[in-house]
C-alpha cells in the first residue's frame, strides 16, 4: 500500500491553517458524533449488542479458514465464483482479467475501501478499463483526482462551494453550464450525470460490508442506492473485499449491522442493506449473470494471532475517526493513507510497514475516546502502543524523544538525583518567569510557542513536605 | 501453491464446524403482537421519510396509485399484473433505464417493524432494477408479512421453503446522501420518494 | 468525621512527578484531605515517576523497571492514593499488563493495583467522606481528564464532592470529556495539534462563564492554564484537591 504518512507533521500543520477544511470538519460533531450518541440512546440494548458484535467478530476471526471455505462453497453453489488474492497486485490482476474477459467498456463502481487500499481504479485505467465511481463523495473525489479523507464520508474535507466548482468544471461536457449553489441541486445534477454510467455499465464493482458464511451472501450497506444500481444493471458483478469480513450466520450479520450503522452515521439503519447471493437465477427478470467475489488478503492473514489480531474485528464504521480529537482537527489527508484516524494508525503501519508511518501511532493523545465508541470494542490505544514499542525496538523513535525518555526513566530510579534535578528545573523555570509566568523557554518552545507556564515555587513537593 | 492455499494455510485450520450458537439478540421494543407490530411499522416508515397508507384489499391499489398520480405513466412489477390496472386512469409502460422520473409499483416479501424496512426479493417476475431506478417507488406490503426484527425475515424465507434469491434488498425510506457537508439530501441515486401501501389481504406469489 | 474503620489505616500519597515539580500545593491539599478522612498518611520516600512516559513512548523495558521500582516504594500500605487519574490508571490498569501472568512480579503488581486509587475515587467511594468544608470559589467548571474518565470511570466522584461544598456551583462546559490535547509527550511531539485542542477546550471553558476550571490531573491543568493565560483570560485553573481542601495558593 502506497502511503505518504511520513509527511504527517507538515500535512497536519497545513490542515490546521486551512480555513475551508477547518469549517468543513466542523460538520463532524453534529453530523456524526451527536447523531451516533442519539442513535445509541434510542436503543437500550446497544451496549449489549456491541459486546455481542465483538464476540461474533472474534469468533469469526478465530475460525476464519472455516468460514471462508464455507462462504466459498455457498457462493459456488449459487452460481458465483470466488477468487483468492494474496496481495494487492494479485487482486488488481484478477479484477482486470474478469473485466477484459467480459469485454468491459463501462465499469461502474460503488464505494469500497478495499479497492482504495489496492488502488484498483488507477490500475484499471492503465489497462484501458476506465471505471466511474458512483458514490457521490467518491465521484467528486474522482473528478478532483484526490483521495478520500474519511472511510465513510470521502469528501468530509470539502465545502459545498468546492463541490459546486468541481461540477461546474466537469459537467459542462454533459450540458450543464450553471454554477449551482444549493446542495439539493448538486445532488440532482450528479444523479442525472451518473445515470448514464449506471445504464451503460457492463461491469459493476462493489466492496462488501459483510460476507455471510452460511448462505454465501455478500452484504452491502449504502444510503444512496448506487451500490444496488451497479449490481442489478450490469451483467457482471465483482465484489472486492477483505478476508476478515466473513461472519457465521444471518443472525450474526444483523447484530453487526445494528451496531455498524448506528456507529457510522447515527442512523438506525441505512436506506439500503442488500444481500447478494450468487448469480442471476434461471428466469430471473434482472441481475448479473456473472458473480465474482475477490477475497483479498493483502497482509490480513499475517495479523491473525499477532499483536494486531484484534484489529481484524474492525467493521470500518468510522466512529473512531469521528470521535478522535486529532482527526476532528486535522482531517484525514494528513494521515497519508486511505485508512486515517485511530483505525488507520493501527492498520496503516500493518499494511504499509511501520517505517512508512512512524507518526501515525504516535499522533494520538491516548484519550481513549476511539476505544469508547468502537462498536466491536477494539482496544485501539493499546494497539497503537504496540506500534510505539515496535518503533522503539527498531530505533524508529526520533532520537531526542528516545534520549529524553531514557534519561527520565533512568532518573526515576535514582531518587536522590531525581530530587536534585527537580529542584534545578524549578529554579530554571523561575529564572525564565516574569511575574510568575514563563512565556518563553529556549529548550521548551514546543510548549511556549503556544502556551504560557506558571512557574512553580518553593521547591518540589517532596522537599517542602520534608521541611514541614 | 495457489493463493487460496497459501492464505488458508496461514489461518487456524479447522475442518469441522466450530462450536457456535448464533444467539439472537433483538431489541425488546420489537417483541410485540401482530397488531402492535403493524402500528410500529407504520410509525417507523414515516420516520424513514416514506409515506404510508392502508387499503383493505390489494384490488384497491391501482385506484390508490391513480389517485396519487393521475394519468401518470407507471412501471408495474410483473408480479402485480393481475391487479385491475385497466380500470383506472394510468398508463402502464415498460422500463426505460434512460428515463429518470419513473414511477414504479412493486410488491415486497416482508415489512420489518424495527425500522420500517421493506424487504424486496429478486425473481422471475420481480425486476430488482425497479427498486432503484425509479424516482417514485410504491411498495405494497401485506399486513401479515410485517415482522418485528430483521432476523424474522430469514425465518419466513425458510418457513416458506423459498431458497435464497439472488438479491434480498432491505429498503428503508428514500435514497439519501449526506456526503456534502454532512447534510441529508433525498433522492441521491435511488428513489427520492417511497410510498408504502399496506394491504390487509394479499395472496403471495412465491 | 471519618468512620472508625479508617483508624490506623496507612495511606501512601504518591504525589506524581508533575505535582512534585509543578504543583506542590496539590500534594499538600491531597495530604490534608486524606488525613481529614481519618487515615494515617505517609509520603513514601524515594517516590519518583510512575513510568507512564516510557510506557506510552514504547520503551517497555523502562516501563517495567519503573513499575518494579515504584512497586517497591509503595509496598506495605493499606492504600495508595494519587491526585491524578492518569498515574493512578498507570498503576492500577497498566502495571499488571507489564508482567507475565503467574510471575511473582505480576502478583505484586496486581496487589498494588487493587489498593491504588485516584484521590476523588478514594474520598468518595472508599473513605465515603462527607466534606463539610466551604469555599468562596463560586462558579466552577470541571474538565474530565481522559485517563481518569475512561480507564477508571471517574466522572461522578469529583462532581459529587465538589457540589457538596458550600459556595461551589458547577457549570458544565459543552464537552467536558473531550481531550484538552495534553497527552503526555503528545504535547511536545505534536505541539500545533495539541495547541488547537487546547484552544477548543479553552473556548468551551470560557463559554461557561465560570471563573475557575477544575481538573483532576496536573498535566491537563498545565496545558489548559497555559493556553488560557496566553489568551489573556483570568480564569483560574485548580486541582480538585485544592478546591476540596480549600487550599488555593497564590
Amino acid at each position: 500500500m502506497e502511503v505518504t504518512s511520513n509527511q504527517f507533521k507538515q500535512e497536519a500543520s497545513k490542515a490546521l491553517r486551512n480555513p475551508v477544511l477547518q469549517k468543513a470538519l466542523g460538520h463532524i460533531e453534529e453530523g456524526f458524533v451527536e447523531a451516533r450518541n442519539q442513535a445509541a440512546r434510542r436503543l437500550p440494548e446497544f451496549e449489549q449488542m456491541r459486546d455481542r458484535a465483538r464476540d461474533i467478530k472474534a469468533h469469526a476471526i478465530d475460525n476464519l479458514g472455516f468460514y471462508l471455505s464455507q462462504f466459498e462453497d455457498q457462493v459456488i453453489a449459487q452460481g458465483g465464483q470466488v477468487h483468492w488474492a494474496a496481495d494487492a497486485q494479485e487482486a488488481r490482476e484478477i479484477v482486470a482479467a474478469i473485466c477484459l474477459d467480459q469485454g468491459a467498456r463501462n465499469i461502474a463502481k460503488s464505494k469500497s475501501m478495499v479497492t482504495e487500499e489496492i488502488e484498483l481504479g488507477p490500475y484499471l485505467e492503465a489497462k484501458g478499463l476506465a471505471s466511474v465511481e458512483t458514490d457521490l463523495g467518491e465521484y467528486i473525489i474522482q473528478l478532483r483526482d484526490e483521495k478520500p479523507s474519511h472511510i465513510i464520508a470521502p469528501i468530509i474535507h470539502l465545502s459545498k462551494e468546492q463541490v459546486s466548482d468541481t461540477f461546474y468544471e466537469h459537467h459542462q461536457k454533459h450540458g450543464y453550464f450553471d454554477k449551482l449553489t444549493e446542495r439539493s441541486a448538486l445532488v440532482k445534477q450528479a444523479r442525472s450525470v451518473l445515470r448514464k454510467s449506471f445504464m451503460n455499465a457492463d461491469v459493476g464493482i462493489t466492496g462488501a460490508n459483510f460476507l455471510v458464511a452460511e448462505t454465501g451472501s455478500v452484504v452491502l450497506v449504502t444510503n444512496e442506492g448506487n451500490g444496488d444500481l451497479v449490481t442489478t444493471i450490469p451483467d457482471t458483478h465483482i465484489v472486492v473485499t477483505g478476508i476478515e469480513k466473513v461472519v457465521p450466520t444471518m443472525d450474526d450479520c444483523h447484530t453487526l449491522l445494528r451496531v455498524l450503522v448506528r456507529s457510522a452515521t447515527g442512523q438506525d439503519t441505512t436506506s439500503y442493506v442488500s444481500f447478494f447471493t450468487g448469480a442471476k437465477r434461471p428466469g430471473d427478470a434482472a441481475g448479473p449473470s456473472n458473480f465474482h467475489v475477490v477475497l483479498v488478503d493483502n497482509g490480513r492473514s499475517d495479523m491473525v494471532g499477532g499483536v494486531n489480531h484484534d484489529m481484524l474485528r474492525c467493521i470500518r464504521c468510522g466512529a473512531c475517526l469521528n470521535h478522535c480529537p486529532v482527526y476532528a482537527n486535522i482531517g484525514g489527508h494528513a494521515y497519508g493513507s486511505v485508512y486515517p484516524g485511530p483505525m488507520g494508525a493501527v492498520l496503516t503501519p500493518q499494511l504499509a510497514g511501520v517505517e512508512q508511518a512512524i507518526d501515525l501511532p504516535n499522533a494520538s493523545t491516548f484519550c481513549g475516546k476511539c476505544e469508547e465508541v468502537c462498536p466491536v470494542r477494539i482496544p485501539l490505544p493499546s494497539l497503537m502502543r504496540h506500534w510505539r514499542e515496535e518503533e522503539f525496538a527498531r530505533h524508529l523513535t526520533p532520537k531526542p524523544m528516545r534520549f529524553g525518555l531514557g534519561m527520565w526513566s533512568w532518573l526515576g530510579r535514582q531518587p536522590a538525583l531525581y530530587r536534585v534535578v527537580l529542584s534545578m528545573v524549578q529554579r530554571v523555570l523561575g529564572l525564565f518567569a516574569k511575574r510568575g509566568w514563563v512565556k518563553h523557554l529556549p529548550m521548551g518552545t514546543s510548549w511556549t510557542l503556544y502556551r504560557d507556564m506558571k512557574a512553580p515555587k518553593g521547591g518540589s513537593f517532596q522537599q517542602q513536605w520534608r521541611r514541614r | 501453491m495457489t493463493s487460496r492455499q497459501s492464505i488458508l494455510s496461514k489461518l487456524p485450520a479447522k475442518a469441522t464446524p466450530p462450536a457456535w450458537s448464533s444467539q439472537r439478540l433483538v431489541p425488546a421494543f420489537v417483541q410485540q403482537d401482530q397488531a402492535q407490530l403493524v402500528a410500529l411499522f407504520c410509525e417507523k416508515v414515516m420516520l424513514s421519510q416514506a409515506t404510508i397508507e392502508t387499503v383493505a384489499s390489494v384490488n384497491e391499489v391501482p385506484a390508490r396509485v391513480a389517485a396519487l398520480f393521475p394519468n401518470a405513466e407507471i412501471v408495474v412489477s410483473d408480479v402485480l399484473n393481475n391487479l385491475p390496472w385497466s380500470q383506472v386512469a394510468l398508463q402502464r409502460v415498460g422500463l426505460d433505464l434512460a428515463k429518470d422520473g419513473i414511477i414504479a409499483v412493486t410488491d415486497c416479501f416482508a415489512g420489518v417493524a424495527e425500522t420500517g424496512t421493506l424487504v424486496l426479493l429478486s425473481g422471475r417476475d420481480r425486476d430488482s432494477r425497479l427498486n432503484f431506478v425509479s424516482q417514485t417507488h410504491i411498495v405494497i406490503v401485506e399486513a401479515s408479512s410485517i415482522v418485528g426484527p430483521y432476523e424474522d425475515v430469514w425465518q419466513m424465507l425458510r418457513d416458506a421453503t423459498i431458497s435464497i434469491p439472488r438479491a434480498v434488498n432491505f429498503v428503508t425510506g428514500p435514497s439519501r446522501t449526506a456526503d456534502i457537508e454532512q447534510t441529508i439530501e433525498l433522492g441521491a441515486h435511488g428513489p427520492g420518494e417511497v410510498h408504502v401501501i399496506i394491504v390487509d389481504a394479499f395472496e403471495h406469489q412465491p | 468525621m471519618a468512620e472508625a474503620s479508617t483508624k490506623g489505616k496507612r495511606v501512601a500519597l504518591f504525589a506524581t512527578c508533575l505535582v512534585d515539580l509543578m504543583r506542590p500545593n496539590v500534594g499538600f491539599a491531597a495530604a490534608r484531605l486524606i488525613e481529614d478522612a481519618g487515615y494515617q498518611l505517609e509520603v513514601p520516600e524515594g517516590q519518583t515517576c510512575c513510568g507512564q512516559p516510557a510506557y506510552n513512548g514504547g520503551d517497555r523495558a523502562a516501563a517495567v523497571a519503573a513499575a518494579l521500582y515504584t512497586i517497591d516504594v509503595l509496598s506495605g500500605f493499606d492504600y495508595v492514593v494519587l491526585p491524578s487519574g492518569s498515574c493512578a490508571a498507570m498503576i492500577s490498569r497498566h502495571y499488571p499488563t507489564l508482567f507475565e501472568k503467574g510471575s511473582a512480579n505480576h502478583d505484586r503488581a496486581v496487589a498494588l493495583a487493587a489498593r491504588t486509587f485516584e484521590l476523588t475515587v478514594f474520598l468518595a467511594d472508599i473513605a465515603k467522606t462527607e466534606l463539610s468544608s466551604s469555599s468562596t470559589i463560586g462558579a466552577i467548571t470541571y474538565h474530565d481528564s481522559c485517563s481518569g474518565l475512561r480507564e477508571l470511570g471517574i466522572h461522578d466522584q469529583p462532581r459529587k464532592l465538589l457540589s457538596a461544598m458550600e459556595g461551589v456551583t458547577i457549570s458544565e462546559m459543552k464537552n467536558p470529556d473531550t481531550c484538552c490535547g495534553f497527552g503526555g509527550t503528545f504535547c511536545i511531539k505534536y505541539p500545533e495539534i495539541s495547541s488547537r485542542l487546547a484552544e477548543r477546550k479553552a473556548s468551551d471553558i470560557v463559554q461557561t462563564g465560570a471563573s475557575t476550571l477544575v481538573a483532576g490531573d496536573v498535566g491537563c491543568m498545565l496545558n489548559i492554564e497555559g493556553k488560557l493565560h496566553r489568551q489573556g483570560s483570568d480564569i483560574k485553573v485548580r486541582h480538585v484537591a485544592e478546591i476540596l481542601a480549600d487550599m488555593v495558593d497564590d
